[in-house]
């Protein structure tokens, strides 16, 4: 195993040099090249301060030389071991604890280091929570389809899973942006960034004006949320679809009314009516464990209302709050295609081996579906599930591309953009690189993963 | 005393508006002790019969218009296994019904240990037992079965196991609770010859010890004649004919049980054949075929896995050499590595007389026209999107046969019929034809091209015994006519002895024994010829009937 | 069944493969849905000159007829408007479906050229005129496309230009879906970027099939260094950050649609390259291949004949979904502001929902919508190929 792992690690770093080498081929072949006077064309500068910044442009880039020397030097600059690099831009002494420099970004000025210490942990935030998010509704979502194979929670989940993973994620973060978080319609969540400014100084955990608001609130918050789950489970189908019309409405006629500020309209009718029928049909879902969440959201919701209502008042959000606010939004963006995906190859595959020969025997063997389920089929039925992961941390990185520009977040992909934008050399290799990484990581962690779960696969 | 008794069972199978019936009314009983064989052919309804008595079908796919199956218990009473429950048909299958499938390489979940498959068994059905006590039932299990070192085996993976093995640990399971029935399910249909004795010898050995009921399905009669008690055959979903095995087996009642036992390969009747030649076709010295093994960190090469081990044999023109062995001894490798489909590492190989060793690619290529390769699986022995007629016609042009494509097509024609299929069989693609059509048009695609070697992998391995029989004919007939020279891989030991002038034996990647194939039949003088004439189940004299005239031990008339 | 001869128990008459997945993809649902929309989008790209333009199509003023709008068609729209007429008369022509392929391509290409060399608009186009002239009263009979604005009429003979909501007062100035940030009406603007749309989706998809299959067939054939070397060619393309790749591609190389075309290729061949070595791997193990090998047909034939046309059924699957994201890549490049300037696409508008500081529904749900119901039929045609392409498998296998 150990070999293997020492294999792979070695073999990714021709697919680096290559990945590097593809893109620093782009940004050379193109009109203009890496030049110092792409940098400073849109300036307005006279003849003489455009030939001094562009000669201190050279000195400290080394643009004036071909392309080939640019990427050479920018190798041996990210290499840990090579050539150091003296002040004013010429070679010095070979040194094996050099280091290594990802050079200075041309559009911040800042070394690219920094940068990328601001901006990756935002994304990777992003991603790192997404992904289990993804995968435990996903497999949620596949295993219940499975278990009902073409019954109306199939059927439907079937169509509406493609239909979401067809949806854009542009399109997606432009509603919600466009309906949750402007000015114009509901103002449930922040238009944009990571948290607010003020909430750095804030405390961690929200502050309330006194202890015994606290208990207030967290008393109305249980009480709800306990009356609903309850009922969730315990309460016969039609009593359940009529409580869930009845919440659904009053919800759509509470939004409407947020809006408009009249009292009746078409468009509190049609809110109305839509919210009542989507809730009324989620309380009317088979299967508990999803019935139990719906009520426990609502019930942390109307709790929450409920406390504010009787008079529990919030001193600070508190930091914890303000980012969780914020996050709610770009991770639905960001993750819902995925796990559509995810949910529709959960629950091909487990129809696959629920089917196998292995599964008969257990079957004939006297062990209950449930059992064969969870103890026989699904360790098998992951085996695909891993294999696509691997793919899914490149494309949640792309995606981020598209979220954080739409959600203003300062993350690597906002910064890729812009970098691309201004043409920023030493931003975008290291950019490229920094994701060729991870990406490549992620593949790696996929076949460990598949050899850990499949006692078959042994890497020697 | 009766175990297991079905009365009149129907099972469709499908889904709404469309079912098939695949069980049309069977009737049959189990006695305690006693082994009941379910003949058939394929489609002919056996795993069905057996999968719906344990309720194991596609559930929402099928369905019982009609039947009762009781499973009488010890205290006199019977459970209706079609109208029981969940709970009741869960608490008796593994315990009272023990059953075991066809495919030990899939049977067994290959991410769970076989000491958890194992005790998963004890857990459900007896669980007043402890660890401790699971684990020693456990090992006695494996012992009785003899799983060699079971201690540490329980803690292996079923992928680590040969295909013997598995299935030795499927009976350990299905028998771990001391069932009163067990149901086989073609249980070695995969295995080898010399692995099949082994396992029905346990599962006779077992049975006695346990006075267990079998019912034992499976397409073989060499089987049913070892180890049937009563025998039943079906046809299209029906029980043609039942009842003790002697009677049924020595005088058959009705038709299809009599077509059945005549299309076993050695009651084919065999016409006399003419001399074989002196010419030597195809002669091979002292081949190998070697495969690199890499290991560690730059892969180096490690060591040489011998596929095929200084073999030496020879093919003349008019006669057959059947080349026989376990599945992994080698013969397909040597057989691809005669059609240079394989790259030999040593050895010569000699057709009609012209070292084509190490001929390159344009060199072979006229020399392609002399032999010809039929292979074993006929899903894929013809190009699924290619109607027939470009299969045939296509070798053709490329070696310049025929003045244009009309002349082709009519040499084509000739071949279809010398094949026995119909002219308008040319329009037509694969899939539109039975697994024995396919083959005997890729026989046919290998004829065009008027080849004297033909190389013939398993032909028949594949298909129904009374689709084999025709296809045998047919080659026996080529061979005689045509004087074409054969080498046909077999594992099937009355195959050899119907169509194989003379027989080679292969074992670990050598050649152990060459001769006459009654020769060799009669008196083998290597250990592993006698380990694997012996393991073959066959219908020994006692059932023979003369039908054809013939005595079966009468030798064959050439054999140089 | 027993066979003691060879019986001539047959099916139905003879389908070649082809014939027998488009007519089981015609029988699906889903299938049918799909292709509707895409039919629908075919036609509305095609004849999107007569449906959306500022040009009437006929003009009569004193006393002189004209056809503005004919005089106005560029070359391109020439060759759109006999490309669909040729495509259905050749694909019902029964010859192999690689010579249909070949001589859709000619076709095109002879079109292109013909069209090209002939036909000239007018250069400088002035879109307010036959509305002034209409205010002038010199007008005697009009006919104009039902919607009467071109995508790039910015109205600016109207004094107050910027983004409007939809269905406005009043009936002069009817816009269906509003006007975007320059004035121009949305719905003119989307139905001319579905020829983008489209366009990109094929080519782009094409160009990535082309390429991706050589390199995965010779790959998945030859196998030893050829294909040790593809692998990491393969990888490294997938490992690229997509989007970042076409970002750098185009802002470095500028942005015209036969750029964008080939870039967005160029980025997605390595799945199909995986799907063919994988089918390859696979087929050459196939007896019928070794028997055509033993037979002694040439290189040319085993790998054209017998292997690649077996191999086609993932490929038709992943094809599907090929030009979903295709056409996807493009919105987002433009939503990102990179794409096309001047010409409209759906992500364009798309980005100017969130450019104001208001929220302009029109400008999201509109072309979003086209996006989606796209790629969501694009989607239900690739469901639909995996299961008609494959009979044997289950109805358990569909995911």
């Amino acid at each position: 195993m150990l070999n293997y792992l020492i294999r792979r690690t070695l073999l990714m770093i021709p697919t680096l040099l290559g990945i590097t080498l593809v893109v620093f081929i782009v940004m050379a072949a193109a009109p203009g090249g890496i030049t110092a006077q792409s940098l400073v064309d849109g300036m307005e500068l006279e003849p003489e301060s455009r030939r001094a910044l562009e000669e201190y442009y050279n000195k400290l880039y080394g643009l004036d030389q071909p392309a080939p020397v640019q990427y050479l030097r920018w190798l041996n600059n990210i290499s840990p071991i090579g050539f150091e690099r003296e002040p004013d831009g010429t070679l010095g002494t070979f040194s094996l604890w050099k280091g290594a420099d990802l050079g200075i970004s041309f559009r911040y000025g800042r070394p690219v280091m920094d940068l990328l210490a601001e901006r990756l942990p935002i994304t990777l935030l992003l991603n790192l929570i997404s992904i289990p998010l993804i995968y435990t509704i996903a497999i949620s979502i596949g295993v219940q389809a499975a278990r009902q194979r073409g019954g109306r929670f199939d059927v439907a989940s079937n169509i509406f899973l493609l239909g979401l993973w067809s949806v854009p994620s542009m399109l997606a973060g432009v509603l919600f942006i466009g309906f949750f978080a402007s000015e114009q319609y509901w103002r449930w969540f922040p238009t944009g960034g990571l948290m607010q400014r003020e909430t750095v100084d804030q405390t961690f955990l929200p502050l309330f004006a006194n202890g015994s608001d606290l208990l207030i609130a967290v008393a109305c918050v249980v009480t709800v949320t306990v009356l609903l789950i309850a009922a969730a489970t315990s309460a016969p189908k039609i009593a359940r679809q009529c409580g869930g019309f009845v919440i659904g409405a009053l919800l759509g006629y509470a939004m409407a009314w947020d809006l408009g500020g009249q009292w009746l309209g078409g468009l509190h009718v049609l809110l109305a009516t839509s919210l009542g029928l989507l809730i009324s049909l989620l309380a009317s879902m088979q299967h508990p464990g999803f019935r139990i969440a719906l009520a426990g959201a609502i019930g942390l919701g109307g709790g929450l209302t409920l406390s504010r209502y009787l008079g529990v008042e919030v001193m600070q959000g508190g930091y914890l709050l303000d980012r969780l606010w914020h996050l709610v939004l770009p991770i639905i963006a960001l993750s819902y295609g995925g796990l559509a995906f995810l949910a529709k190859l959960t629950r091909s595959s487990l129809l696959e081996n629920l089917a196998a020969d292995y599964a008969r025997t257990a079957r004939a063997k006297g062990v209950d579906e449930e059992t064969v389920l969870w103890r026989h089929v699904f360790r098998n039925s992951l085996l695909p599930l891993i294999t696509v992961s691997a793919t899914l941390l490149p494309s949640l990185l792309a995606g981020s591309v598209i979220v954080e520009s739409i959600f203003s977040i300062d993350g690597m992909g906002k910064l890729a953009v812009e970098a691309v934008q201004t043409r920023d050399r030493e931003l975008v290799l290291s950019v490229t690189l920094i994701s060729g990484l991870l990406t490549l990581f992620g593949y790696l962690l996929a076949d460990i993963a598949y050899a850990v779960v499949d006692p078959r696969v042994s890497y020697d | 005393m009766k175990l297991l008794e079905v009365e009149s069972l129907i099972t469709e199978l499908g889904e709404t508006d469309n079912w098939l019936r695949a069980v049309n009314g069977i009737s049959l009983t189990v006695n305690a002790g006693e082994t009941y064989c379910l003949v058939g052919e394929s489609g002919s309804g056996k795993s069905v019969t057996a999968l719906s008595i344990m309720g194991l079908l596609p559930a929402d796919r099928f369905r019982h218009p009609d039947g009762r199956v009781w499973l009488h218990e010890p205290g006199g009473e019977a459970l209706e296994l079609l109208s029981a429950n969940g709970e009741q048909l869960r608490s008796v299958r593994g315990r009272r019904i023990g059953m075991i499938f066809q495919e030990p390489m899939t049977s067994l979940n290959p991410v769970l240990t076989i000491g958890e498959q194992l005790d998963e068994v004890l857990r459900i059905h007896q669980p007043d037992l402890n660890a401790e006590a699971r684990r020693e039932r456990i090992l006695t299990a494996l012992e009785e079965v003899l799983i060699s070192d079971p201690a540490n085996r329980i803690l292996e993976y079923p992928h680590r196991l040969s295909g013997g093995q598995r299935q030795r640990v499927m009976i350990a399971m299905a028998l771990i609770c001391e069932p009163a029935l067990l149901i086989a399910d073609e249980p070695t249909t995969a295995l080898d010859v010399t692995v099949q004795a082994e396992i029905l010898k346990l599962m006779r050995e077992l049975q006695a010890r346990y006075g267990m009921g079998m019912l034992f399905i499976t397409h073989d009669f060499g089987v049913v004649a070892q180890i049937a008690d009563t025998v039943g055959v079906m046809r299209h979903g029906e029980l043609v004919e039942s009842g003790k095995t002697f009677d049924v087996l020595s005088n058959p009642q009705h038709a299809y049980t009599r077509s059945l036992i005549a299309a076993l390969p050695e009651r084919l009747p065999r016409s006399p054949r003419p001399p074989a030649s002196a010419q030597t076709l195809l002669s091979v010295d002292n081949l190998s075929v070697y495969f690199p093994i890499r290991q560690g960190l730059m892969r180096r090469v490690v060591d040489q896995f011998h596929a095929v081990d200084e073999v030496s044999l020879q093919v003349n023109a008019g006669e057959v050499l059947a080349l026989v062995g376990e599945s992994g001894c080698g013969k397909t490798t040597l057989g691809r590595a005669l059609l240079r489909l394989q790259a030999a590492t040593t050895g010569s190989i000699h057709l009609e007389g012209q070292d084509i060793t190490h001929l390159s690619r344009a060199e072979m290529r006229p020399l392609r026209r002399r032999m010809q390769v039929v292979f074993q699986d006929p899903g894929s022995s013809l190009n699924p999107r290619l109607p027939i007629h470009t299969s045939l016609i296509e070798p053709m042009r490329v070696h310049g046969i025929g003045e244009d494509d009309n002349a082709r097509t009519r040499r084509a024609v000739r071949f279809l019929e010398r094949v026995e299929m119909p002219a308008d069989s040319l329009w037509r693609y694969p899939h539109e034809f039975s697994g024995g059509q396919r083959q005997r048009l890729a026989i046919a695609r290998a004829l065009v091209l008027e080849p004297r070697f033909i190389l013939c992998d398993e032909i028949t391995s594949a298909l129904d015994v009374s689709v084999q029989a025709g296809i045998l004919r047919l080659l026996r007939e080529l061979v005689d006519e045509d004087g074409i020279g054969m080498l046909f891989i077999t594992h099937n030991m009355g195959v050899v002895d119907y169509l194989a002038d003379r027989m080679a034996v292969m074992h670990k990647a050598r050649l152990v024994e060459t001769g006459c194939t009654a020769a060799v039949m009669a008196d083998p003088q290597n250990l592993h010829t006698k380990t694997l004439l012996e393991a073959v189940p066959r219908l020994n004299e006692s059932f023979l009937q003369t039908r054809s005239g013939r005595a079966p031990t009468e030798p064959e008339a050439s054999c140089q | 069944m027993t066979e003691l001869s060879a019986d001539t128990d047959m099916k139905q008459p003879s389908q070649p493969w082809t014939t027998q997945v488009a007519v089981s993809l015609l029988g699906r649902t889903s299938a049918r849905i799909g292709l509707s929309w895409i039919g629908l989008l075919v036609i509305i790209a095609t004849f999107s000159p007569f449906l959306a333009s500022s040009h009437p199509l006929y003009l009569v003023v004193d006393g002189q007829a004209s056809s503005p709008l004919l005089q106005h068609m560029t070359a391109l729209d020439w060759v759109w408007l006999s490309g669909l007429p040729m495509i259905l008369v050749i694909a019902l022509l029964p010859i192999p479906l690689w010579k249909k392929f070949l001589s859709v391509l000619i076709g095109l290409a002879l079109t292109a050229m013909i069209a090209y060399t002939l036909v000239s608009p007018p250069a400088l186009v002035i879109y307010e005129q036959y509305r002034e002239l209409e205010a002038t009263g010199k007008v005697e009979t009009i006919i104009r496309a039902p919607i009467p604005y071109s995508a790039k009429d910015y109205l600016r003979d109207y004094a107050d230009t910027g983004i409007e909501s939809p269905l406005l007062t009043s009936e002069q100035r009817l816009h269906w879906m509003g006007t975007d940030e320059n004035g121009a009406d949305v719905a003119s603007r989307m139905i001319h970027a579905s020829r983008i749309a489209l366009g990109i989706g094929f080519i782009a998809t094409g160009i990535a099939l082309v390429i991706g299959t050589i390199i995965g067939g010779l790959m998945g054939y030859f196998s030893g260094i050829v294909d040790i070397i593809g692998m990491r060619l393969v990888e490294i393309f997938e490992a690229i950050p997509t989007l970042f790749l076409l970002l750098s591609f185009v802002a470095f190389f500028g942005r015209s649609i036969y750029m964008m075309m080939v870039i967005i290729g160029i980025t997605a061949w390595s799945g199909y390259a995986r799907y063919v070595r994988a089918e390859f791997l696979k087929l050459r193990q196939q007896d019928f291949v070794q028997a055509a090998v033993a037979c002694g047909l040439p290189l040319r034939s085993i790998l054209f004949r017998h292997m690649l046309p077996n191999g086609l059924a993932p490929l038709l699957v992943a094809t599907s979904f090929g030009v979903a994201s295709a056409i996807l890549a493009e919105a987002t490049l433009s939503f990102l502001g990179l794409g096309l300037i001047d010409d409209p696409s759906w992500g364009q508008l798309l980005n100017q929902a969130v450019q104001s500081s208001t929220f302009n529904w029109w400008l999201a749900v509109f072309p979003g919508g086209a996006i989606f119901l796209t790629v969501f039929s694009y989607n239900l045609l690739g469901e639909s190929l995996r299961d008609a392409v494959d009979p044997q498998t289950n109805r358990s296998k569909r995911a």
